[in-house]
């Protein structure tokens, strides 16, 4: 799709068109629920934040200043509600990693066995990186995008992606590179 | 491994996750479409899906995305989104505000016992300042420690008792105050008679051409196309490329009894200076005030250590208009939210969140600045909740002598949206929990000097800018308390009608209220429990009446006495079909109101349609016309009063709108009259060519004496008012 393919679908939904939102949505929804999924690693959670987003942006749609920019825009929202819901998550961080391990253990055959590797790895990962990482590599935004999309600083977001990465990278397989 | 590589694997690996088919687009628009059927298209509630598995979430107050997007606190370079510390007071009202509403969704009925007011009411008074920046880093500093230290050592049972320790750490450590005090009624009404002798803001006398279409007659609010009567200045925006960015040009074009002469454009983003090549500078809207230019934008800069986000106001001088003069440039910290023109003073609103905690001695860091200095300690005040509430800058300029800020305050607030009476800013946004709330912040202003007042918090949101209105002291406001049913939309779109999920969610009804604050904020009187099932889709007051129009079915338009602010009195109410958007006093005792007819029955949505309604008896109140354009859908005027050309005393509006009227589905402008005798009539009808179809944030109409002026992007188009032939037309460029 297009910039004024888009433009058109955004100014179509603000008139409550719900199926050019849904065209939108289709664009990006599998990277939204990438974006949920190992940014909160609970797939009821993140299917529950995704429904939240598309009420959200649907409703808000008329608040969307530059239609081009309906990408960044409903990962702003997705992440901020990612956000929220890992604020809930902070006290039970030790918790959920055990959940994990546990569940790689006693499931090979578990649907994204092969993620798990990915889950633990984000898992080790404070909430401010997990965001920096998901939008970087589920949304495919470089370093200026994404501190625009959180407000925040290129040179912030780029420290923080390298400890990240060190932080994942002993988490993952030897073969991965 | 290098960073790129490791990005790409990580996509590799993840790129098969397997969607579940709730989300899926098609589950989505079921979702949606039931969303909208039921007519809570207004503001979803934010709370947490399922009720039973998150019921931590429910205790937290969430701001909708459109808060939460400003709200992303760099402080310490952690995230601070959650209002895991909310207010407990707030907190604590919720199950009697709730059980309160509850009790009067039976009728509308009125609360004038001071106990039932207070439970829909909290404000606060104890905002206070530090006596040094070193002070101020190390109560939030602290404030940030204790939060992590509580959230790392407490188990999910304990976290309620947590919030409450931390809360009350918070108050010890700021509770340094710093003896300001607040306006007494006496002072308040002795500011009301000051500004009372010179409301020429926006029109002095009775001059003969449209003007921006604000919220108050006397305050001007920025836009992208004015007028002084001979030259229409218009923004003209355009997209690079290369820099993936919104061009805006400010054109000049001048006017003369219909013939156009364009005379020049400037790139508006030229005013300010780049520091760096990855600097975004975003313009927002501009002003005319005495022959000069005033513009407003926002810079974001992500390289230099030194700034972040800076709001700027740059005013041309227009005594040359083939040349305008750049002759000052101010700035102050956060991106650009709001500003008015009132009383020859600019007031202008701009968002710090920003601030970084990493050296006591970098100010600049945690300090929000006016003009590259840091604000006074004196006009810094503490945030109540110090993780939350972002900053809000609030500068005073004195455009005759626009040297420097004549006033600056830096607040804590979590308001996003500004209503500016005659004699106060209102910062407001909404607080998403169990029961959503909006919390209003007032500071008052005359004469270019500021004063912090108090805050209060209401249950309900603000469906738009016209909901709350001040008039002698008073603020009215009309809110809808949504129900709480997002859980239901979510079994909709999953079919698990019949699961346990359905019988557990917490199904309210939409119920609507009305409050009255007096000039400290406090409660007064309210009406609750109005039109239960229904949401509020328009309101405007005039003097000691206000009208609203809730929707469900049919456009009941209320009328409420609100003469005695203890004791606000529901006198009638109108039904018809569909429902208005928006509310315009036209003429001595009628009011008009421009909105969406839809079949009583179906809720079909018909088209775009105009009521006049007649309010000479507020208890009587009549609907004598309504005129609905044919096959039309859209209208920006629905959502953007600004897009609305309104002069009752020169008889004409006009919007522009989309409608298959004629061949195929095209953009149209149309002006109207309304005579006693005939109703609506059309005017005009002009039809936009197709390739300014989708810049309708542009297309905007005007007029000047006799002439009406049709602008998009590319464009003006001139006209006699009332003919379609066209006089002149010249190309922006």
């Amino acid at each position: 799709m297009n910039e004024e393919e888009i433009k058109a679908y955004v100014l179509l939904a603000r008139n409550g068109d719900t199926a050019a939102f849904c065209k939108l949505y289709e664009l990006y929804y599998k990277d939204m629920y990438r974006f949920a999924y190992y940014t909160l690693g609970k797939e009821q959670d993140a299917e529950d934040v995704i429904s939240e987003t598309v009420l959200d942006a649907f409703s808000g749609i008329r608040n969307l200043k530059k239609p081009e920019s309906f990408k960044a825009w409903i990962f702003r929202i997705l992440s901020t509600k990612c956000k929220r819901q890992m604020a809930v998550y902070v006290s039970d961080r030790a918790h959920i990693r055990q959940e994990i391990s546990d569940e790689a253990l006693i499931k090979d055959d578990h649907p994204y066995a092969q993620n798990l590797d990915v889950q633990t790895a984000f898992s080790v990962l404070n909430e401010t990186e997990k965001t920096i990482i998901s939008l970087m590599v589920f949304a495919g935004y470089n370093s200026r995008e994404t501190a625009k999309i959180l407000k925040s600083r290129e040179g912030t977001i780029r420290s923080a992606k390298s400890r990240a990465f060190l932080k994942m990278s002993q988490y993952l397989k030897e073969d991965f590179a | 491994m290098k960073e790129q590589d490791f990005i790409h694997n990580i996509d590799e690996q993840t790129k098969d996750l397997p969607v579940p088919d709730s989300i899926s687009p098609e589950a989505m628009k079921k979702m949606l479409d039931e969303h909208t059927k039921n007519n809570i298209n207004d503001k979803p509630s934010s709370d947490s899906l399922d009720s039973t598995k998150n019921a931590q979430n429910k205790k937290r107050h969430i701001r909708r995305f459109t808060a939460a997007a400003c709200v992303v606190l760099c402080l310490a370079g952690s995230l601070g989104v959650s209002r895991l510390l909310s207010n407990q007071d707030i907190t604590n009202n919720d199950s009697g505000a709730t059980a309160d509403m509850k009790a009067e969704t039976e009728s509308s009925t009125k609360e004038n016992d001071k106990e039932s007011l207070e439970q829909d009411l909290s404000y606060q008074t104890n905002l206070s300042s530090p006596a040094s920046y070193e002070e101020y880093y190390n109560t939030i500093k602290s404030a940030y420690d204790a939060y992590y230290d509580s959230i790392a050592a407490v188990t999910t049972n304990d976290k309620d008792i947590a919030r409450a320790e931390t809360k009350e750490d918070f108050s010890s450590d700021s509770g340094q105050t710093n003896g300001e005090t607040f306006n007494d009624a006496a002072e308040y009404s002795a500011e009301d008679a000051g500004t009372g002798n010179a409301k020429q803001a926006v029109k002095t006398k009775k001059e003969d051409f449209s003007t921006t279409n604000t919220q108050e007659k006397t305050i001007d609010e920025g836009d992208i196309i004015k007028t002084d009567g001979t030259h229409i200045y218009k923004v003209i925006t355009g997209y690079d490329p290369e820099d993936y960015r919104t061009t805006y040009r400010l054109s000049i074009t001048k006017t003369e009894q219909g013939k156009l002469t364009f005379l020049t454009s400037f790139d508006l983003t030229d005013a300010i200076k780049k520091e760096n090549s990855n600097d975004y500078i975003d313009f927002k809207e501009f002003y005319l005030y005495q022959n000069q230019l005033i513009c407003m934008y926002t810079r974001e800069d992500y390289d230099t250590e030194a700034s972040g986000v800076t709001s700027y106001i740059v005013i041309y001088d227009l005594k040359d208009k083939k040349n305008p003069q750049k002759v000052k440039t101010l700035s102050q910290s956060g991106w650009y939210e709001s500003s008015r023109i009132s009383n020859g003073y600019l007031y202008t609103i701009s968002n710090y969140a920003d601030a970084s905690l990493s050296d006591v001695k970098k100010y600049k860091d945690y300090i929000p600045c006016v003009n590259d200095k840091t604000i006074g300690c004196g006009n810094i005040y503490y945030p109540s909740d110090m993780l939350l509430e972002s900053t809000h800058v609030i500068t005073a300029l004195d455009l005759k002598h626009p040297a420097d800020f004549t006033d600056t305050k830096a607040v804590p607030s979590t308001g996003t949206q500004a209503y500016v009476s005659d004699s106060a800013i209102y910062l407001y946004a909404a607080l998403y929990g169990e029961v959503t709330k909006t919390e209003i912040m007032k500071i008052r202003y005359d004469e270019g000097k500021l004063t912090v007042g108090n805050s209060a918090v209401i249950t309900g949101n603000l469906y738009g800018p016209f909901a709350i209105n001040e008039h002698n002291g008073y603020l009215r406001i009309v809110a809808t308390i949504p129900a709480n049913n997002i859980s239901l939309l979510r079994v909709f779109a999953t079919e698990k009608i019949n699961s346990s999920a359905a019988e557990t969610t917490d199904i309210k009804e939409d119920v609507n209220a009305l409050y009255i604050l007096d000039d400290s904020m406090k409660l007064t009187g309210k009406i609750a429990g109005i039109a239960p099932g229904e949401i509020i889709y328009s309101a405007r007051f005039m003097g000691d009446t206000g009208y609203f129009v809730t929707y469900r079915n049919t456009d009941p338009l209320f009328s409420v006495d609100l003469s005695d602010p203890a004791n606000p009195v529901i006198l009638g109410s109108l039904k018809v079909t569909g429902f208005s958007n928006y509310l315009h006093f036209y003429g001595e005792n009628t009011l008009l109101g421009i909105g969406e007819e839809t079949d009583p029955k179906t809720q079909e949505f018909l088209g775009i349609k105009l009521s006049m309604f007649d309010i000479s008896n507020p208890s009587n109140v009549t609907e004598k016309d309504k005129h609905i354009i044919k096959d039309s859908d859209f209208s920006e005027a629905l959502y953007n009063y600004k897009a609305i050309m309104i002069d009752p005393d020169k008889n004409i509006f006009g919007f522009l709108y989309a409608s298959s009227k004629g061949d195929g589905y095209k953009y149209y402008y149309s002006t109207y009259a309304y005579e006693e005798q005939y109703g609506f009539i059309e005017t005009a009808c002009y039809e936009i060519d197709e390739s300014s179809m989708y810049e309708d944030g542009s297309i905007r109409g005007l007029y000047i004496g006799d002439y009406f002026y049709l602008t998009t992007n590319k464009a003006i188009t001139s006209y006699k008012i009332g003919s379609e032939e066209i006089i002149s037309k010249v190309e922006l460029k």
